[in-house]
């Protein structure tokens, strides 16, 4: 090949990857909010054995089939943003998160990622939070934990938000069928607690220190575009202070009890006055949560089903 | 050439004197006048013609040690694991100048650095093959050298450069006897290593990523051939996250220097400067493996301009000087009369070095007299209120006197925060790693840094001991810091503080936010006796430019 077919054959695979990319649909973004507002209704699991926790508690809301379809790629989004190990309450249980996983594939998920944009080096916090291990255990490749890849995200305007109007969002969390938030519920020291909403942290990009100044409306606004199908609280065990991080083990309280629901802003009002014994107008995100319309804060409007 | 060297040499009385000596020796000598040349090797060297392979074996054995220096480069990450599983130091135990200049630097003997003593006791018995045969860096150069296509033969400032390195060797280890540790800037592995480290390795990491996520921009169906090679480079060669380093400029001309002055002469860096080439010199001067025949041949002399080393050369007499030979064997592979063999002892006077009694000590003593000059740099600029150290560094003494420059420990760090310091502390601190912790911070539950560290200037330390062993001290500049002069809470650092209790606390008090007006906010305050100085709050605190909690440099740590 001389340097003159050289370019030509450059030139031909060029015009051809081209026209390539045009045939091919561009990748489409879609918003997953759901225009009606979620039903604040949550289903309450307690007990010893996490894993039954969430099948029950999932169960009382109809099953997991209700919110998974088969052959949809499902994106769970549990908190494991900590280099810190299970019994210091840092991050999500790794039974908790293995069993949702589990039940998104027995749904018939074609996918399910498990992913968090982390504080500490992420392949600390994935390995040392034990959910890296506890999902790969399961041992099926449909189910795969993930770093999360800079290129993917993306920045997207957000409508009818009050203060975070743009701002960068991981792209796979937008494009999955299916969304699934399994927060753990901690002592924040800025947003006092941090439940369903404040978890979507970990689910957007950019220089996310910038977002605490005025915490509270950002975390509101994140949720109109991050809108989970379906949450589940790990309150198996509490961090009662020093948190988020912790660090003690005598910051951490037992209460063997997972939460599911699809209201957000019912489930952090539930949490904060049956775990922590504050009043949800008490908590800045949860009231301006309310005001956007994400769900539900009056406690006697939301209905809870022990399962 | 050959013709041109011959005729020179027939000036040169030594030769033919040597020559018909060994002759005379020769139980059949060959007639004196006009020998053929299978006559004279018939003759003169009635031994085994050598096996031609062992110029393929140097090469193979040659990429095998670079490959295997940049397989341990790559696995000196976190894995996953808390304890890394290779030897990544494994070089610098391979180099006794590292063991030397410790040892007359600090009194002691590091354990890991002994097994330099079988590079050591080979040395003494086949000469100076580390250079030839190992050394990563000598493998770059004889690569490089191909592109570099260089002609011209060596000139005579070469070869009286090649004592420079001996007077690098001596000037460092007379320094070393007082504290100033300068070898590691010179040790060929150091400076590879903090080449690759800090450079080459950023670089190519930069460029893979950017090219792979421009053709990720552009999606399918790009995408489909570039999506599983990137995650196979992700999988392998790439880091987890884009390495970048501070001085790459520098870092950078050093290296672009040593590898072009390969167009002066080959090898010139291994020839002339590189002080771990002069320490095994010296050694490999009694080398008990020897080049047959010793002295040029009369008639032919092809192996002087092949050899690039220049070892087949001295001022006086065209000996083999097995000092500066590193057996790469080229020699023996171009012998147009396969005279060329490397066998062991002999009993021959050996080439003197380029080196005097009188030489020796004027370089040791120059580098004991440059050590007050050298330290008033750094001493002018202490205690720099910025300056941490890795985690265990209990006096920034001690560091420099054992600390050899070799980036292991800003490869290793996950957070990518220690970084090499510049000229701020003057020429002993060049290189050295700091935290920077704007760039990267110390990660509270990782010890990895101290497990790579070959001389144990990071000391090995339990996980409980370093996350008890502070850096230096988190201050919250209130001039800065949001809470402070908005008004409005932010307390990012609070949130990311690792220890438990959190070192950082607040209180809830009356400001005037942006407008004047009182509002309740909560103020971040450091306790002084908790903070490890780990620089997270550094690292993640929302105020541009310089952070408004910094931290700063204890003076507990301070001699």
């Amino acid at each position: 090949m001389n340097r003159r077919e050289f370019f030509q054959r450059v030139a031909a695979l060029g015009i051809l990857a081209g026209a390539g990319k045009l045939l091919t649909f561009p990748p489409e973004l879609f918003a997953m909010a759901p225009a009606e507002r979620p039903e604040p209704l949550l289903a309450q699991a307690s007990g010893t054995n996490y894993a039954h926790l969430v099948g029950d508690a999932v169960q009382a809301l109809g099953g997991m089939k209700k919110f998974v379809n088969p052959n949809e790629v499902v994106v769970v989004k549990p908190n494991m943003a900590w280099d810190r190990t299970p019994e210091l309450g840092a991050n999500t249980h790794p039974v908790v998160v293995r069993k949702i996983v589990e039940l998104c594939l027995e749904a018939g998920a074609k996918r399910v990622k498990v992913l968090d944009h982390t504080c500490h080096d992420a392949r600390r916090a994935y390995a040392n939070s034990g959910i890296k291990a506890a999902v790969e255990d399961i041992k099926d490749p449909r189910a795969v934990v993930e770093y999360v890849d800079e290129r993917k995200f993306v920045e997207m305007a957000v409508p009818n938000a009050k203060s975070l109007k743009k701002w960068s969002f991981y792209k796979d969390i937008l494009e999955a069928d299916r969304f699934i938030n399994v927060p753990v519920a901690k002592h924040h020291s800025e947003a006092r607690l941090t439940m369903a909403m404040k978890n979507m942290m970990g689910a957007i990009g950019g220089w996310r220190g910038r977002i605490h100044v005025g915490l509270h409306q950002n975390i509101a606004d994140m949720n109109l575009l991050l809108r989970a199908d379906l949450t589940v609280l790990d309150a198996t065990r509490i961090m009662t202070q020093g948190g988020p991080s912790g660090g003690k083990p005598e910051y951490v309280q037992v209460k063997n009890l997972v939460i599911a629901g699809v209201d957000p802003v019912a489930i952090d009002a539930y949490g904060a006055t049956h775990l922590f014994g504050l009043q949800p107008k008490d908590i800045g995100y949860i009231t301006k949560g309310h005001e956007l319309g994400l769900g539900e804060m009056d406690i006697n409007k939301i209905k809870i089903i022990s399962a | 050439m050959a013709e041109r060297r011959r005729d020179a040499a027939v000036f040169e009385w030594d030769i033919f004197a040597v020559h018909k000596q060994e002759l005379s020796q020769s139980a059949d000598p060959a007639p004196a006048s006009e020998p053929t040349a299978a006559e004279n090797a018939a003759a003169l060297f009635p031994l085994p013609v050598p096996w031609r392979g062992w110029v393929l074996v140097r090469r193979l054995t040659q990429l095998f040690f670079l490959l295997l220096f940049l397989i341990l480069f790559l696995q000196a990450t976190y894995h996953g694991e808390d304890r890394l599983s290779w030897p990544v130091d494994l070089f610098f135990r391979f180099d006794p100048l590292i063991l030397v200049e410790h040892g007359l630097a600090t009194g002691t003997i590091v354990p890991r650095l002994l097994l330099s003593l079988l590079f050591v006791g080979l040395t003494l018995v086949v000469g100076r093959f580390f250079c030839g045969w190992v050394c990563p860096l000598g493998t770059t150069l004889d690569g490089c050298r191909r592109l570099l296509r260089r002609s011209q033969p060596d000139g005579a400032t070469v070869f009286k450069l090649r004592r420079v390195k001996y007077y690098l060797l001596f000037f460092l280890l007379g320094a070393a006897l007082f504290q100033v540790k300068l070898a590691g800037l010179f040790d060929p592995l150091s400076l590879l290593f903090r080449t690759v480290a800090t450079v080459l390795y950023p670089a190519l990491s930069y460029g893979l990523e950017e090219s792979f996520a421009k053709a990720y921009e552009l999606g399918p169906p790009l995408t489909y051939v570039s999506e599983p090679v990137y995650g196979y480079l992700k999988d392998t060669i790439l880091p987890f996250r884009k390495p970048v380093f501070l001085l790459p400029s520098l870092t950078l001309i050093l290296f672009v220097t040593i590898i072009v002055l390969e167009r002066v002469a080959p090898r010139f860096w291994c020839r002339t400067l590189c002080p771990l080439g002069a320490l095994y010199g010296l050694l490999a001067r009694f080398a008990w493996l020897r080049k047959r025949p010793m002295k040029l041949c009369p008639d032919c002399g092809d192996c002087q301009p092949v050899c690039k080393m220049g070892a087949i050369h001295a001022q006086e007499v065209p000996r083999h000087q097995s000092a500066e030979c590193i057996l790469c064997l080229d020699c023996q592979e171009h012998c147009p009369h396969q005279r060329v063999a490397f066998r062991f002892g002999g009993q021959d006077r050996r080439p003197g070095l380029d080196l005097g009694r009188r030489q020796v000590i004027t370089a040791a003593a120059a580098g004991v007299v440059a050590v007050p000059f050298l330290r008033l740099g750094s001493l002018v600029h202490r205690p720099d209120e910025f300056l941490i150290r890795p985690p265990g560094v209990e006096s920034e003494a001690a560091f420099l006197s054992q600390c050899i420059r070799c980036g292991l420990c800003l490869k290793v760090c996950p957070t990518g925060g220690l970084q090499p310091l510049g000229w701020e502390q003057g020429l002993d601190g060049l290189y050295t790693s700091r935290l920077v912790p704007r760039l990267g911070y110390c990660e509270y539950n990782c010890t990895l840094c101290s497990q790579v560290c070959p001389t144990g200037a990071i000391p090995p330390l339990q996980l409980e001991v370093k996350q008890a062993s502070p850096l230096g001290t988190a201050f919250i500049n209130r001039s800065r810091c949001i809470p402070y002069t908005e008004g409005r809470d932010c307390l990012v650092c609070e949130e990311h503080c690792p220890t438990a209790p959190k070192a950082i606390a607040y209180y809830h008090a009356e400001v005037a936010d942006l407008h004047g007006k009182k509002v309740m906010v909560k103020l971040p305050v450091v306790d002084p006796d908790q903070c490890i100085g780990c620089g997270i709050c550094e690292n993640k605190c929302p105020v541009g430019g310089d952070a408004a909690i910094r931290v700063k440099r204890s003076l507990r740590l301070e001699r």
